[in-house]
């Protein structure tokens, strides 16, 4: 199921979306809410990975926030690698290459990762962190247009005919 | 794919129980190394290899900006350059006058027997991220322990205070903001009639609180708040170092103390250097 060469293509677009996550981020923030692109990117990318492959790049993102955040490392490996799981796990009758898929994955799979982690690490301004959390699933959700068509040019390269 | 030909339920949730496991591990040994004062080798690993790629991101994104401000403002350069030319003169006199002060201060505190401080050394660093997870107000800073930079190192802007390093790595540091809802700094007022002393506690929200202030303090709005060298996390912040600015101040109803809001001096958002006083 996984397309040949997706084993070392996927991890690549996880961290580089994760690399654009940390430089540009802060600068598209609109209305309060901000995009989370590399757990995007990773919903994404679990679109065209089996469930190990995509846990795996959970786990990836998940070390790549903790050393950029540096406090709770265990929720952030944790959280990321059972959300990457949980696209990667979906049953294989759905059709996952597809725009729709990729933009119900980004939305869902950016709010089931921060309600993980926020079962993990509760925060003392619950509302803020909610509304928070729903403008970055809905930034994510139109975000994921232009990331799965990039990803899937990466893992789907065109060849000459 | 026929139902047959899939793996097995065991082999398909392998992956994430292993990850599982070894997240939870991981974690329980970073806690385990943070309340030891020590730094936890896998994040720095991924700190030390991640950190030149961030930072050659950061460069192109900072030339592309450039490149498109100048094509932007363009037209306005000329204004803007009037503009700047007459804040140099107005700051030059500043200066001077400041000078002169500071001169006969240090003359002053001689003659009165007070301890000679000198200024802490500064290093620069560049702002690899801001505020990497938008629930926590932290920033990755391209300095680390290699470069003397260690936890409790206070990190400032030419505009005025920006936090403190809570973790460090070889290559990087990471830095929580005054706003973090757990940072709390000992501030005063700076004006020489009030000198009103409390804690500015961030909250979460771009802003702080001051608190501590008794309700028949002299403070009132577009007074200026200046750390207090007193308390706040550990103590750790020297005297005189500008926090921000009054814009709120509430009535304390029938309680002690008046709810006052400070906006931070420092443009957190639009950080691209800061100075870590070592």
């Amino acid at each position: 199921m996984t397309p040949p060469g997706a084993n070392w293509r996927l991890p690549l677009c996880v961290a580089i979306g994760y690399l654009g996550h940390l430089v540009l981020s802060a600068r598209l923030e609109a209305f309060g809410a901000r995009p989370h692109i590399g757990l995007t990117v990773l919903a994404v990318a679990c679109l065209f990975a089996g469930p190990n492959l995509a846990a795996f790049l959970g786990f990836g993102l998940g070390l790549l926030e903790s050393w950029a955040v540096n406090q709770y490392v265990g929720s952030y490996l944790v959280s990321r690698s059972v959300a990457g799981f949980c696209v990667g796990a979906m049953d294989q009758r759905i059709f996952r290459d597809s725009v729709p898929m990729a933009v119900a994955a980004g939305a869902v799979t950016t709010l089931f990762a921060d309600v993980l982690f926020f079962v993990f690490v509760p925060q003392p301004e619950s509302i803020r962190w909610l509304t928070r959390t729903l403008g970055s699933a809905l930034y994510d959700g139109g975000l994921a247009i232009p990331i799965y068509f990039a990803v899937r040019r990466v893992v789907h390269p065109v060849r000459p005919v | 794919m026929l139902q047959s030909q899939r793996p097995s339920r065991r082999i398909r949730t392998l992956g994430v129980a292993l990850a599982v496991l070894l997240g939870t591990a991981l974690g329980v040994w970073h806690n385990r190394r943070e309340r030891q004062g020590l730094s936890d080798p896998v994040t720095s690993a991924v700190g030390t290899v991640t950190s030149p790629f961030v930072g050659a991101m950061v460069g192109a994104k900072r030339w592309v900006s450039r490149q498109a401000g100048w094509l932007v403002r363009g037209r306005t350069a000329d204004e803007e350059n009037r503009r700047l030319r007459e804040e140099v003169r107005r700051l030059r006199e500043q200066n001077a006058a400041l000078l002169e002060a500071s001169a006969t201060a240090e003359r002053l505190r001689k003659q009165l027997g007070f301890p000679q401080t000198p200024p802490a050394p500064k290093i620069a660093a560049d702002v690899l991220a801001y505020r990497p997870d938008p629930m926590f107000d932290t920033m990755v800073i391209a300095r680390g322990s290699r470069d003397g930079v260690h936890v409790g190192s206070v990190v400032v802007a030419p505009e005025g205070l920006v936090g403190s390093v809570y973790a460090t790595a070889p290559t990087t540091a990471n830095v929580m903001l005054l706003t973090d809802t757990n940072a709390a700094v000992g501030a005063m007022v700076q004006r020489p009639e009030s000198r009103a002393t409390g804690v500015a506690r961030g909250e979460g929200d771009g802003t702080l609180s001051l608190l501590y202030i008794p309700r028949d303090a002299d403070i009132k709005v577009g007074d200026v708040i200046s750390s207090s060298g007193l308390g706040g996390n550990d103590g750790i912040y020297p005297k005189g170092l500008r926090i921000g600015t009054v814009v709120q101040v509430g009535d304390p109803g029938a309680g002690a103390m008046r709810p006052i809001r400070v906006k931070p001096a420092a443009p957190f958002g639009r950080l691209e250097e800061v100075y870590v006083l070592r």
